[in-house]
């Protein structure tokens, strides 16, 4: 008889699981508690993702906030304009709530826009436009730069501005409503500077900017115009966009009311957000934490049923002369392979459940990883050992301690 | 209990131990041995084993003969390390069985000592062939050919693959004593093996394990009910 058959013999009397109904729906049902688990760990890392500090798409923990100083009577009366100096930004950026300050550059030269398509359609305007760095526009485009030999301008607009555009504006003129794409593929002229001191330039709406209600060029652009054009000279700025890591930072609110900055409370919506968001994190937490106890109950329940139906064979093998580390080995081997199995089963529904999870929330623009982060392998890892610890135990405890108490009888 | 101790210190001296597998010139000796159960029954008659100082030399042939319930089977049970509920000592060569650890227990029961239970403990399920063979396997030194021969001379030859819980209480008897060979040992302890025998069949099986413990002059210690002349006994005791 070789080892194999040895094997054989061995595992029809100790794999009491084979042809075992309860056995198996134990497995399927800690398969599907791993999976519950894994789950939850992937929503627990998505929204924990969420409420950390980062720059991407659908975050609600950092934000970026538009300053400027508050107006008073005495300002009007005095025409002082309410500026930012010098020092003034530096304490801002100073302040540890902020992570980065941007300069919004405003245009010092008259700027006239027109449009006319044919002569079903004239516009003209006087306009002001701004510049913010680069790092602080969301959905930036490819093509956002300018030089003086470029063919166009490219001109981000507010969507707030087209929201009144559209349901203020064109309701009441009767004039037709504009989608993005629309606006995007008109051509307009830009021209700016006094007659005969002046220079026309074709402009295009390449984008839309919800964090900025402005209308932005390029920085470069605004340089030019304020070089070539200005009628006032270098001023400081208005307006600044801040940066900062938690705008419902109760330090960083008083620091700005102290000063008396004004800033955009539409943030506070946000902050709402995160703190169900948050929230919810910690319900996710508190969920892994039973559904890990469920598991590990789940677990030891199942192999101490099938273990203890094995109890008569295991005590004749051991009388004739099998040694405890033998069967334990033989036993271990056996139920690592199966949890194993279930182990790999949860992680690829893991795997098809975040892709499908991630699917779903871009098109909601939210950004999550499109397979499971490491810490829900980690999360699997770390079960799968915790398992097997535990059932190595229990082997070792039922072989031994059946040898020690058919002994003490 | 100065002679056991000599006798035992001799045993040390002996000893052999390669790896999973050694060589003993093994006695038994029993030390003022008193099984917790029997403990009132026992002082009550003058027992040759039981609170007395044995030794028993390898190679001998011991029928331990008692009446029903006077711990035939406690005395078997003891001896092979499954109870220590007993006052006394017992030994195999240099190993105390009271303290002796799992392993060695295992070594002992693989390698040194073999034994047909009285209620044999086959595993039904399995077959004649498969009962044999998961002994068998722990030592690998008797070849399955041989085995099947044994199994033929005891004419088991058409039941190799037949769940042993078909057989008769006397088939599986002879089936527990063939597995009980498929091992080295240097003592065979049989309780009360041909209780379920007819006379033709208790000739056959004693025949062959005579001719199995003479190749490894090995010791036999058999219990039975009343005095026989199955082996050619070195010593008989009264329990």
């Amino acid at each position: 008889m070789s080892n194999t058959d040895q094997k054989k013999l061995l595992a029809k009397l100790l794999l009491s699981y084979r042809g075992n109904t309860n056995f198996w729906l134990g497995m399927a049902t800690l398969c599907f508690s791993i999976v519950l688990l894994l789950f939850s760990v992937i929503l627990w890392a998505g929204f924990d993702e969420l409420t950390m500090s980062g720059s991407g798409k659908g975050k609600l923990s950092d934000a970026y906030l538009t300053i400027h100083k508050n107006i008073f009577k005495e300002n009007i009366t005095e025409q002082k304009l309410q500026l930012f100096s010098t020092n003034e930004i530096k304490t801002i950026i100073s302040h540890p709530e902020v992570l980065d300050v941007g300069i919004v550059s405003s245009a010092k030269f008259p700027i006239e826009v027109s449009f006319t398509d044919g002569d079903s359609m004239h516009f003209s305007s006087n306009l002001f436009l701004e510049a913010v760095p680069a790092r602080f526009i969301d959905n930036k485009p490819i093509d956002w730069y300018w030089q003086y030999d470029s063919p166009e301008v490219p001109v981000i607009v507010s969507t707030e501005f087209l929201n009144l555009y559209n349901y203020g504006f064109a309701p009441n003129e009767n004039v037709p409503q504009l989608t993005k794409g629309t606006i995007s593929s008109l051509l307009f002229n830009l021209r700016i500077g006094t007659y005969p001191n002046d220079e026309l330039f074709i402009a295009r709406v390449v984008g839309f900017s919800d964090r900025i209600s402005s209308i932005i060029v390029p920085e470069s652009f605004i340089d030019f115009g304020n070089k070539h054009y200005s009628l006032t000279g270098e001023t400081p700025p208005a307006r600044l966009l801040l940066h900062v890591k938690d705008p419902s930072s109760s330090e960083l609110f008083s620091f700005l009311r102290d000063r008396n900055y004004t800033f955009t409370y539409e943030l506070l919506r946000w902050n709402k957000l995160r703190v169900i968001v948050e929230e919810l994190d910690k319900g996710i937490a508190v969920l892994i934490t039973v559904l890990t106890i469920v598991v590990i109950l789940l677990f030891y329940m199942t192999l101490n049923n099938v273990l203890a139906k094995t109890k008569n064979n295991l005590i004749k093998l051991l009388e004739l002369g099998y040694s405890t580390k033998h069967l334990s080995m033989f036993l271990l081997k056996r139920y690592a392979l199966i949890l194993l199995m279930v182990g790999s089963v949860a992680g690829v529904i893991s795997i098809i459940a975040q892709v499908r999870l991630s699917k779903y929330l871009n098109a909601l623009h939210i950004d999550l990883h499109t397979f499971p982060p490491p810490i829900v392998w980690y999360a699997l890892v770390a079960v799968v050992i915790a398992l097997m610890i535990i059932m190595s135990r229990m082997i070792a405890r039922t072989t031994t301690h059946k040898l020690e108490l058919y002994a003490n009888t | 209990m100065f002679q056991v101790y000599c006798y035992l210190l001799l045993d040390c001296f002996n000893r052999e131990q390669k790896e999973d597998k050694f060589i003993v010139f093994m006695r038994l000796g029993l030390e003022n041995l008193l099984p917790a159960a029997l403990k009132d029954k026992v002082s009550s008659y003058n027992s040759w084993v039981w609170g007395q100082d044995v030794v028993l030399n390898q190679g001998e042939c011991i029928l331990i003969q008692a009446t029903s319930g006077a711990g035939k089977s406690i005395l078997m049970h003891t001896l092979y390390g499954m109870r220590k509920d007993y006052e006394g000592k017992v030994h195999w060569g240099a190993y105390n069985m009271k303290s002796v650890t799992p392993q060695q227990l295992s070594l002992l029961r693989r390698s040194a000592i073999s034994i047909v239970f009285q209620d044999l403990r086959l595993f039904p399920d399995l077959s004649v062939i498969e009962n044999v063979n998961i002994k068998r396997q722990l030592s690998n030194t008797i070849s399955e050919y041989d085995v099947e021969k044994w199994l033929e001379r005891l004419g088991l030859k058409n039941e190799l693959d037949t769940p042993v819980s078909s057989l008769s209480f006397g088939e599986q008897q002879r089936v527990a004593v063939v597995r009980a060979l498929t091992q080295p040992f240097e003592w065979l302890l049989l309780d009360e093996p041909f209780s379920h025998m007819d006379n033709f069949n208790r000739q056959r099986t004693a025949k062959l394990i005579a001719e199995v413990a003479e190749r490894t002059r090995a010791g036999i210690l058999i219990t039975d009910v009343e005095v026989n002349n199955h082996f050619t006994y070195d010593k008989k005791m009264l329990l």
